[in-house]
């Protein structure tokens, strides 16, 4: 009797060890759960005002959603971790103070935060050769915004992809991943930097905010290209510099000035070299273009003859 | 048998389920391979299609009789809109209110169908010369194609998009294409939103050409066979179109109130359009997900969830907005910014499914 119910313990054991305690909690993809919390933000700032109840218990919500993805990023990138943590309890404050610009600076920094822990979790995992785990994370990501003419490229999902399909070296998908990932999120910085002037102009007190503390955390993905380019202490120059620019768009304060540093710093800075299919794509369209120009030269050469 | 082993016996199976459950959450390490032989049948997408188109054509025909009465009720006072507002005022009025009616039926049965029409490169150019394409003076680059003759022996060249034209027309947000007579509706003397006596020749104009453009639609569905990249290519250009529609939206009557100078879009709320747009667009997915299974089961669900989301986001704020709130326009702003953020994600991952499949989206 006693071997039988050593045997039963023993069986327990061994099931609740080999059950994979995240898949125990966490039922979502790494990509749904950064999305929920990311979208949640969005809402607890539109309810915040008429409705601070149901924005607090909506901010507590995403914070503990937060924890199920807290100890992968803090595995690989514990500042971004760290920055997210920082930007809940920012976040906690704005919406006691029911300040809409102050929440909306929090909430960048908390996807921005997100967004670098994923960047961190996708490479390091590719580092460690866990394919795998770097296909569930490339889901925490943004793009750049698809346009008539651009659409999102699809190089970090493709070789990661043949990663995990073994049909390519995990490393060999390291620069890929880099090259997508930095070329967006300076694509995106610089859309923030756009966006942060137009607002500006219509005097939006919130979305300026926002803008500013976005275009802060984009550049802190890129940080360190920055640095391995240009050294710390201009990176910490620039960093500054953006520290800046999100204090005075939060005190609406003029923006020129701050403004004008921020886009002096980024001045030829460029985070990730073109990998070849990206090179190859510019230069088709750039082709496309000359040949459209000189299409239309043609025509009004003949018109006007 | 003992309490210990009793409940031993309860026990183990159940950790044993919760164990066999969590495992089958995780990810295989390998992911399914995308081949040649997952087939999808795209039939869905062009039934749907022509479902719409059907009903356009019907709706157009119901808009093109109800401004033809109103062009004979001008044409019987030999084209003098004052005589008419003094001797047939309530036929006038109820000859637009008919109009009106039609073009309300019309618009929606449009959106539902625009995430496709002008998504496909081989339909694109009827999304711009029904519903998008601007007037040649306002941006020559995305103008329509057509000029509009009018009966009376006048042309517009490139008046702008077909229901823009036919909604100003309706509603008098377009000065041109009214008579000049005041016309008080309610007789409160003041003129208001809408209180307008159309240019006959003008609303003519536009139902006929409205109502044969949806003809027209129709007849290049039946003979259009949708590829897997009309597909792909209609959900990655058309999602994420989101901010184009939230910044109409804060500039037509809704947000900006009387202080709106927006011509189009005054009628029915953007909020509204979206919905439709995206309903479309679901319809689409719908149709190639068992391909982008094929790359990535939690993906596939992801982009159904953020279609849903999207759609779910934007119905919320458009019952607010029915129920009487009105949003600022920063608030718009917002919103706007948010729909687009949500579009992108679900863009970006399409693109990266198409990207693994060798679909091809085309630029």
């Amino acid at each position: 009797m006693r071997s039988c119910l050593s045997c039963i313990f023993t069986l327990i054991l061994a099931l609740v060890l080999l059950a994979p305690p995240v898949a125990l909690t966490q039922s979502l993809a790494p990509g749904q759960i950064a999305e929920q919390i990311r979208a949640t933000l969005v809402q607890v700032q539109l309810q915040m005002h008429d409705n601070p109840a149901e924005a607090r218990a909506l901010l507590a919500g995403v914070r503990d959603s937060y924890t199920s993805l807290a100890p992968t990023i803090a595995l690989y990138a514990s500042a971004a971790d760290a920055r997210a943590r920082t930007g809940f309890i920012d976040a906690e404050r704005a919406l006691i103070a029911d300040d809409a610009p102050a929440f909306a600076v929090a909430r960048a920094r908390i996807w921005t935060a997100l967004l670098a822990g994923g960047y961190a979790v996708v490479l390091g995992s590719l580092h460690n050769g866990d394919a795998s785990t770097a296909q569930q994370w490339l889901t925490v990501r943004e793009f750049r915004h698809a346009t008539r003419f651009t659409r999102p490229n699809a190089d970090a999902s493709r070789a990661v992809y043949n990663a995990t399909m073994q049909t390519m070296p995990t490393a060999d998908t390291i620069p890929a991943v880099q090259a997508d990932l930095l070329d967006t999120y300076q694509a995106r910085l610089n859309e923030a930097l756009q966006i942060l002037s137009v607002v500006d102009q219509q005097d939006f007190a919130a979305r300026r905010a926002e803008a500013a503390a976005l275009a802060e955390g984009y550049f802190a993905i890129l940080a360190p290209a920055y640095a391995e380019q240009r050294g710390n202490a201009a990176t910490d120059a620039a960093r500054a510099a953006f520290v800046r620019l999100r204090e005075a768009a939060l005190a609406g304060a003029d923006l020129a000035a701050p403004l004008a540093t921020v886009e002096q710093t980024l001045r030829g800075f460029r985070a990730a070299p073109l990998s070849p299919a990206e090179q190859k794509r510019r230069t088709g369209r750039c082709y496309a273009s000359c040949n459209l120009c000189r299409l239309s030269t043609n025509v009004v050469y003949a018109m006007v003859r | 048998m003992t309490r210990p082993l009793r409940l031993l016996v309860i026990v183990v199976p159940i950790l044993c389920l919760c164990a066999l459950a969590a495992c089958s959450q995780t990810p295989s390490a390998l992911p399914p391979s995308p081949t040649a032989a997952t087939t999808i049948d795209l039939g869905g997408i062009k039934e749907y299609l022509l479902g719409q188109t059907r009903a356009l054509t019907t709706a157009t025909a119901e808009l093109q009789t109800s401004s033809d009465r109103y062009y004979e009720l001008v044409k019987e006072t030999n084209f003098d809109y004052n005589i008419l507002w003094t001797t047939r005022r309530q036929d006038a009025i109820a000859a637009i209110e008919a109009a009106r009616a039609a073009w309300i039926k019309a618009s929606p049965i449009y959106e539902k169908m625009e995430g496709i029409v002008a998504g496909t490169p081989s339909l694109s150019q009827f999304d711009v010369d029904l519903d998008a394409g601007t007037s040649g003076a306002e941006d020559p680059d995305n103008a329509v194609s057509f000029d509009l003759s009018l009966p009376d022996g006048r042309t517009f060249p490139k008046p702008g998009n077909l229901f823009g034209v036919t909604e100003s027309t309706l509603w008098g947000t377009e000065p041109a294409f009214a008579s000049g007579v005041a016309a008080d509706w309610n007789g409160n003397g003041a003129i208001e939103f809408g209180e307008t006596l159309p240019d006959a020749n003008m609303l003519k104009a536009g139902a006929d050409m409205l109502a044969q453009m949806a003809n027209d639609l129709h007849t290049t569905a039946e003979a259009w066979m949708p590829t897997e990249s009309d597909a792909f290519t209609a959900l990655v250009v058309m999602v994420p179109t989101m901010s184009e529609y939230f910044a109409s939206w804060r500039d037509s009557r809704f947000v900006s109130g009387n202080t709106s100078t927006q011509r189009d879009f005054n009628v029915i709320s953007r909020l509204a359009d979206i919905q439709d747009i995206l309903s479309g667009l679901e319809i689409v997915y719908a149709q190639v997900r068992p391909r982008v299974e094929s790359v990535d089961r939690a993906q596939a669900e992801q982009i159904a969830v953020g279609l849903r989301d999207l759609k779910a986001f934007v119905a919320d704020i458009y019952t607010q907005e029915q129920n009487g709130k009105r949003f600022t326009p920063e608030e718009a702003d917002t919103l706007g910014a948010e729909a687009q953020n949500r579009a992108t994600a679900i863009t970006g991952q399409i693109s990266q499914v198409a990207g693994v499949l060798g679909v091809k989206i085309v630029e």
